[in-house]
């Protein structure tokens, strides 16, 4: 393999190269003057400044990877599925109709990408042997595993929208006004799911008391 | 406690933080309800921060998004024109004068006789072309089972090599290290960097391949619907 040939500029043309390279921290961006709002972002990573992207990757980061790794049913399986909706994200950039409603964008694509990693470790998880995990061995322990495990259990009986309102609601705190607004979905709406995903949840737990 | 699954109405609006009390037979499950959510709370490992440098890497070096629609959005967004008044009066003048001229012109021709048309040619149906969409890039995934080492990275024909190369995320405690690329439709060769030194083929790539270096690279072909494995 010529390394030095493959090193050189590969004739694609005019091409921007995003600046916070690994170990180079982007840090810097977030500490420019007045905080930009993600609507200010949007535009400006779309008239050019691509490296300011990495201000919307971490806000959304911070916002969502809670959510992500409740949706997606392990750590793993959401950071997978979070990088893959930032690079989605930026490719269909131009096509984010209201730039202040960044975030509500991107939810959507991050929900997409969480519920169908979801899918696809299900099916991985069924042909794994479930032994291999490491167990707990003090009673207290047991029980608290236990507990983790209902709520898991319920999740995947819920429908995707019912699991998306219960864990903004249940697991991040979210208020249903808040929700609604990242939704676009009435509080009543909401209040639906989240009832239905608590009723899923308390049978869950008589089967284990 | 009741046998019925679902929470009562006044329940529900506890659990919402309505101040009112849980109806009495849903006490002892709305306790386990709350201890199994702050379980479940405790044990939920967030998004690794790690993602930032990953996502940022993997689109080093990829178009703007901006290009995109620049190619299409032009037409149908509305765009704000100044004219000067002078040139705008010219420029009227002008068009007037060119209609003018045409008409005149036009005047002056004989009209031809109208003929009988004897047949119309019957034109062939159009062919249409089948829709073919080439994807831009393909999302590979690269993992790396290494519970030892400190830090990965990736250096390949697509990134030219370029060192230290393209982090990878550790997730969780099962010592693997992964990470997404939007890769282009042909062969890549690559290998992975461990702990910013060691150089170590993917043992899960379909071929390797000697560099003529001494070192052993990994291929990969990367067809539209994604790796092609031999």
């Amino acid at each position: 393999m010529d390394r030095e040939r493959l090193a050189q500029p590969q004739g694609l043309g005019r091409r921007r190269r995003l600046a916070p390279l690994p170990g180079t921290s982007g840090g810097g961006l977030v500490a420019e003057g007045p905080e930009l709002s993600d609507g200010e972002v949007v535009r400006r990573v779309l008239a050019g400044e691509t490296e300011l992207f990495r201000i919307l990757v971490e806000r959304c980061r911070r916002d969502f990877g809670r959510y992500a790794a409740s949706v997606a049913g392990d750590p793993d399986t959401a950071n997978d599925a979070m990088q893959e909706a930032f690079i989605r994200a930026y490719d269909a950039l131009a096509t984010c109709r209201d730039p202040d409603r960044f975030k509500s964008w991107f939810f959507r694509i991050l929900t997409n990408r969480c519920h169908t990693a979801r899918s696809k470790r299900r099916r991985e998880v069924a042909l794994e042997n479930p032994s291999m995990q490491a167990p707990d061995r003090t009673e207290h322990r047991v029980e608290r595993r236990e507990l983790r495990e209902a709520i898991e259990a319920a999740l995947e009986t819920l429908t995707p929208e019912q699991r998306e309102a219960f864990v903004l609601k249940e697991v991040e705190g979210r208020t249903y006004e808040a929700i609604s607004e990242l939704l676009g979905v009435g509080v009543d709406a909401l209040k639906m799911r989240v009832y239905r995903a608590r009723d899923a949840l308390r049978t869950q737990l008589r089967g284990i008391t | 406690m009741t046998d019925a699954m679902e929470f009562n109405e006044s329940t529900q609006h506890h659990l919402d933080g309505a101040g009112t009390p849980p109806a009495a037979a849903d006490r002892a499950d709305v306790d386990r309800y709350r201890e199994a959510l702050a379980a479940y709370r405790e044990a939920l490992t967030p998004v690794s921060t790690a993602v930032d440098d990953g996502v940022m890497a993997a689109l080093a070096g990829r178009h703007s998004p901006a290009r995109r629609r620049a190619y299409w959005h032009w037409f149908v967004e509305p765009h704000a024109v100044s004219v000067r008044p002078a040139v705008a009066a010219a420029a009227i003048v002008l068009f007037a004068t060119g209609l003018l001229a045409t008409r005149a012109w036009l005047a002056t021709r004989a009209l031809p006789v109208a003929q009988p048309i004897a047949a119309v040619p019957t034109l062939p149906p159009p062919i249409h072309a089948p829709d073919i969409v080439l994807p831009e890039a393909v999302l590979v995934r690269f993992e790396l089972h290494d519970p030892k080492a400190t830090r990965v990275a990736l250096a390949g024909s697509f990134n030219g090599w370029a060192s230290p190369g393209i982090p990878l995320v550790k997730g969780g405690a099962t010592g693997s290290w992964s990470v997404t690329l939007p890769l282009p439709v042909g062969e890549h060769q690559y290998g992975f960097i461990v702990n910013g030194k060691s150089w170590t083929p993917d043992p899960s790539a379909p071929a390797q391949v000697d560099d003529g270096f001494g070192r052993t690279n990994s291929v990969i072909v990367v067809g539209p619907r994604g790796v092609i494995n031999p």
